[in-house]
């Protein structure tokens, strides 16, 4: 049985996509031929040149990876594979799937599954039911449409608790090496904090869960012997265990493997020694959550990191030589004009270049958050009432303290004050 | 997977043809489905008025496909001329022309919104002003244009790029080209448009760190809307190579595997090599030609690489225009190296020369210029070179040949002691370099101390017993120490080593001849 997985986002150079990987490395193991497309702002590919791709291959199941701000483009390929042929099933993954509304499915008739468990198995679990011709039969993990056009929402599917137990799409060589500029790595997945703007500790019920040290170093000898020269850790907290890191980093500099590392990880998680072994294995910028600099406004989030404490792990980066990226957000409850001003001043005023992800961002209201669950708590008021069901209130919206117009002026002093016109890289 | 198909069509819609523009709109159907899922079709035509009733019934094509096509995105250029005499005529030119442009994407503009992102189609005029037009009055149609959320361009040559002066107009406008004297040609708007864009590609390329080692040009189809000829990219139409014609049944798919293989990396060079120098030599004002001394430099570098040193020289040398001064000292040392490879090493002095300030601490600087002046036999400069070079403590790796230059300048200049000196303490660094112990044994030769001469000249051949050269050196120490029978063996073994070795054999024959 071939499944492809497809990955769009026309707004950015595409990059590797590790989610998709980890799932395909997941259905090649239990005897699936998948295929991976990364289609990003510079694949040149036409819609007769993706028809032809998809009429080649014949697979029976599509996974799209839907995100809030490529839904448009998502749904636009799930009409494109079903005029290939109309008998291969599509399914949703990704962020913007996990809480989507069940109703929204009504709404997307290319669409057959939305998987809302971990990726791996409630894949394999949906190839198993098409491969066995019952493709609505006796699943999990999803929300569905069954024989008689009813949509349907499916028990939950837990995820493995220890992440070696997902074979490792590198290791694996899921992976087109000859194009990948940097290889983006998982040592871990989820988070247990509770910040009310996030998705992530929802999606994964507030728990972290972990490759072994031995795991990742495995996949950092192979990315190197590949000539991969830049890791990107994605983990949202990758300090989270400083012993594990320790050791993590430790092994690094004992095998000699360092490399140029970006990675990110909390303010309150950082130390002097541990930024010391950072910059000897390779760290170059590390990123942190600040998301506002105002007094006021930072407690209201439930992040639960002080304006101190972010300032005292800047300045302990910088004194190491390692870049800092600051990841700050516009629009929060709360949060005034001049508070909006007053991050724009921290950021500056702590010498973090703004460029790349130090680019400020407006708050997206995701479906899952908290904040979308209570919006009107927060004194939010969504502009658009008449959009799609499958897209969340997004940045459509004011809030009590501040009108459109001022955060559309806050975006705009944010650009003008970057030095590279406002490009982001994680959104 | 690789997938390569062009991203940007260009359309020339001049002269005006009423009666093939349903030819023309049947087959850029087939066309959008074979370009990129994001594409640029740049429409360019004359004058507004004639051109935008064609404009509306090809963007009525662009429209049904993406209505048929939601993952596909379209950015409409319209460029064309304009002639504007008093503000009053920009509202009526908006009013009676762009408005109703405008209208026909809204279905687009609301599905946008609704998914809050960029609508699928994005409309962005390029005006092409005449010369004698009322600044003011172009200010308040590109203002209207802007507000309409119409990204306005304006395209200007020689005679129109005083209007860069009007800080007013240059607010309202979203992006600026520069063309050729007279602007009136399509064909060639065209040439300086795509030339535009592929430099632009370039420098993101660059700041985004990505640099230059792959050249990858994206190629714009090329349509001409009079005979329907087809090209698969900007060279091929400078070349008048046509794929085919749309209006004879020329298969669309034809377009996107052309565009794919008919061009070999030089000529993709060459083409974005001739962009970056039409680009450099556009009427841009100086100052807002930032990135542009990064693409020459950085195509100098290829071609460098690629050891075209003359074409090196040339994209450098006008790289030079557009460089800040403190990146003009990395310039000039690229000269000097291209130019010490073609072996103008007068010239290459000169440019290392330029450069020396910003590199006098490195010691692959003074390595390189002391190789210039050897080459030209000024052996003094030299020496002093390859010392400087010396006293910035080189790595081992470059330790040893900036060592035997060294010595050999020693030698040059009859200063054979101090050639002992350089090279006897380079044996504890590089005790297997064959050519040491030859040097050296060259300067104990002059100093008549054979016995060092040839104690070292044993090490040589230990290192290489296939060096003729070196066995002729031994049979002259032994011939000098009166050792006949050694020096005739030796000459022997240079001989059979390599037969046309003429100083053996004129020493052996000499050793041999009856006294």
């Amino acid at each position: 049985m071939n499944v492809l997985l497809i990955e769009i986002n026309p707004f950015s150079p595409a990059s590797t996509p590790i989610s998709v990987g980890y799932i395909a490395a997941y259905l090649q193991s239990r005897g699936v031929c998948v295929k991976i497309l990364a289609i990003g702002q510079d694949t040149t590919i036409s819609a007769a040149g993706l028809q032809a791709f998809v009429r080649d291959f014949r697979p029976a199941l599509v996974g799209l990876t839907a995100y809030q701000r490529t839904m448009l483009y998502v749904l636009g390929l799930a009409k494109l594979i079903k005029a290939v042929d109309h008998h291969i099933k599509i399914a949703l993954g990704g962020p913007q799937a996990t809480f989507l509304p069940s109703a929204a499915l009504n709404e997307m008739p290319d669409v057959d599954y939305i998987c809302r468990s971990n990726g791996e198995e409630t894949l394999l679990a949906v190839a198993d039911a098409i491969c066995r011709q019952t493709p609505y039969s006796g699943l999990a993990g999803v929300t569905l449409r069954n024989e008689d056009g009813a949509v349907l929402d499916t028990p939950a599917l837990k995820g493995a608790v220890d992440l070696d137990d997902y074979p490792s799409p590198y290791l694996n060589d899921i992976f087109d090496y000859e194009h990948m500029r940097e290889a983006i790595m998982l040592t871990s997945r989820g988070c247990p904090h509770h910040c009310i703007f996030c998705y992530t500790p929802h999606a994964f019920n507030h728990r972290i869960t972990f490759h072994s040290v031995e795991r990742v170093i495995e996949e950092i000898r192979w990315i190197k012997k590949k000539g991969i020269s830049r890791l990107w850790f994605a983990d949202p907290n990758i300090s989270y265990q400083w012993p594990r890191v320790e050791e993590l980093l430790d092994r690094i500099l004992s095998e000699g493997l360092q490399t140029e590392i970006w990675l990110q990880t909390r303010a309150d998680l950082v130390n002097p020694e541990m930024m010391d072994m950072m910059r000897r294995a390779g760290v170059t910028t590390i990123a942190f959550g600040l998301e506002s600099a105002s007094a006021k406004v930072l407690p209201k989030l439930d992040k639960h990191v002080s304006v101190e404490k972010v300032a005292r792990a800047i300045r302990i980066a910088q004194e190491h030589g390692i870049e800092v990226e600051l990841f700050t957000i516009f629009g929060l409850p709360y949060e005034t004009f001049d508070d909006a001003m007053a991050t724009l001043e921290f950021v500056k005023k702590n010498n973090v270049k703004i460029m790349g992800n130090t680019n400020s961002q407006q708050m997206q209201i995701y479906f899952g958050t908290h904040m979308a669950r209570h919006y009107e708590d927060y004194g939010i008021r969504p502009l658009n009432s008449r959009r799609p069901a499958y897209i969340s209130i997004g940045s459509q919206y004011e809030t009590d303290f501040m009108t459109h117009e001022e955060i559309q002026k806050v975006q705009q002093i944010w650009r003008a004050n970057s030095l590279d016109r406002g490009r982001r890289i994680v959104s | 997977m690789r997938f390569t198909a062009p991203q940007d069509i260009y359309v020339i819609l001049d002269p005006p043809d009423t009666e093939r523009l349903d030819a023309l709109c049947n087959a850029l159907e087939d066309v959008l489905c074979h370009v990129n899922l994001t594409a640029n079709l740049y429409l360019v035509c004359k004058d507004l008025a004639d051109g935008m009733p064609r404009i509306e019934r090809i963007q009525k094509v662009a429209r049904a496909h993406l209505r048929e096509n939601r993952c596909a995105r379209i950015y409409v250029h319209f460029i064309h001329g304009v002639h504007l005499e008093k503000p009053a005529e920009a509202q009526h030119l908006y009013q009676y022309y762009y408005q109703g442009w405008k209208r026909s994407t809204l279905e687009f503009d609301r599905e946008g919104y609704a998914h809050q992102e960029v609508p699928r189609m994005i409309l962005l005029p390029v005006v092409i002003p005449d010369k004698d037009i009322d600044v003011s009055a172009l200010e308040a149609l590109l203002d209207s244009l802007k507000k309409a959320f119409m990204m306005p361009g304006l395209y200007l040559n020689d005679d129109t790029l005083h209007l860069t002066r009007s800080r007013a107009l240059r607010a309202v406008t979203e992006k600026l080209y520069y063309g050729a004297r007279s602007a009136g040609d399509p064909a060639s708007v065209v040439f300086h448009l795509s030339a535009q864009r592929a430099v632009e590609a370039l420098i993101d390329r660059l700041e985004s760190g990505l640099g230059l080692d792959r050249i990858a040009c994206n190629p714009g189809v090329v349509v001409s809307a009079s005979d329907g000829m087809v090209y698969a990219c900007i060279d091929q139409f400078l070349e008048r190579e046509a794929l085919g014609n749309l209006y004879a049944g020329t298969d669309p798919e034809r377009l996107t595997a052309a565009a794919a293989q008919t061009r070999t990396p030089s000529a993709c060079l060459a083409c974005l090599a001739r962009a970056v120098d039409t680009v450099a030599d556009s009427p841009m004002p100086k100052d807002q030609a930032g990135g542009i001394g990064a693409v020459l430099y950085r195509l100098g570098t290829l071609y460098q690489d690629a050891g075209a040193y003359m074409e090196a020289v040339m994209k450098f040398e006008a790289s030079l225009a557009f460089s800040p001064a403190e990146q003009r000292h990395a310039v000039y040392f690229r000269v000097g190296l291209c130019r010490a490879a073609m072996g103008d090493h007068e010239k290459a002095v000169s440019a290392f020369r330029a450069a020396e300030s910003a590199y006098a601490h490195e010691h692959f600087f003074h390595f390189y210029l002391g190789t210039c002046y050897f080459q030209q036999g000024d052996y003094s400069q030299a020496l002093a070179a390859f010392q400087a070079a010396f006293k910035l403590s080189p790595p081992a790796e470059d330790r040893i040949r900036i060592a035997l230059y060294l010595a050999t300048c020693f030698n040059n200049l009859a200063r054979y002691s101090e050639a002992v000196t350089a090279l006897e303490t380079e044996k504890e660094y590089a005790g297997n370099v064959k050519e040491l112990y030859s040097t050296l044994a060259y300067a104990y030769f002059q100093l008549k101390n054979h016995d060092k001469a040839i104690e070292n000249l044993e090490a040589a051949v230990a290192l290489d017993p296939d060096s003729a050269i070196d066995y002729a050196s031994l049979g002259a120490n032994y011939r000098e120490k009166g050792e006949v029978e050694k020096a005739a063996a030796m000459y022997e073994k240079a001989l059979a080593l390599d037969p046309g070795l003429s100083v053996a054999q004129e020493n052996l024959t000499r050793l041999r001849k009856p006294q």
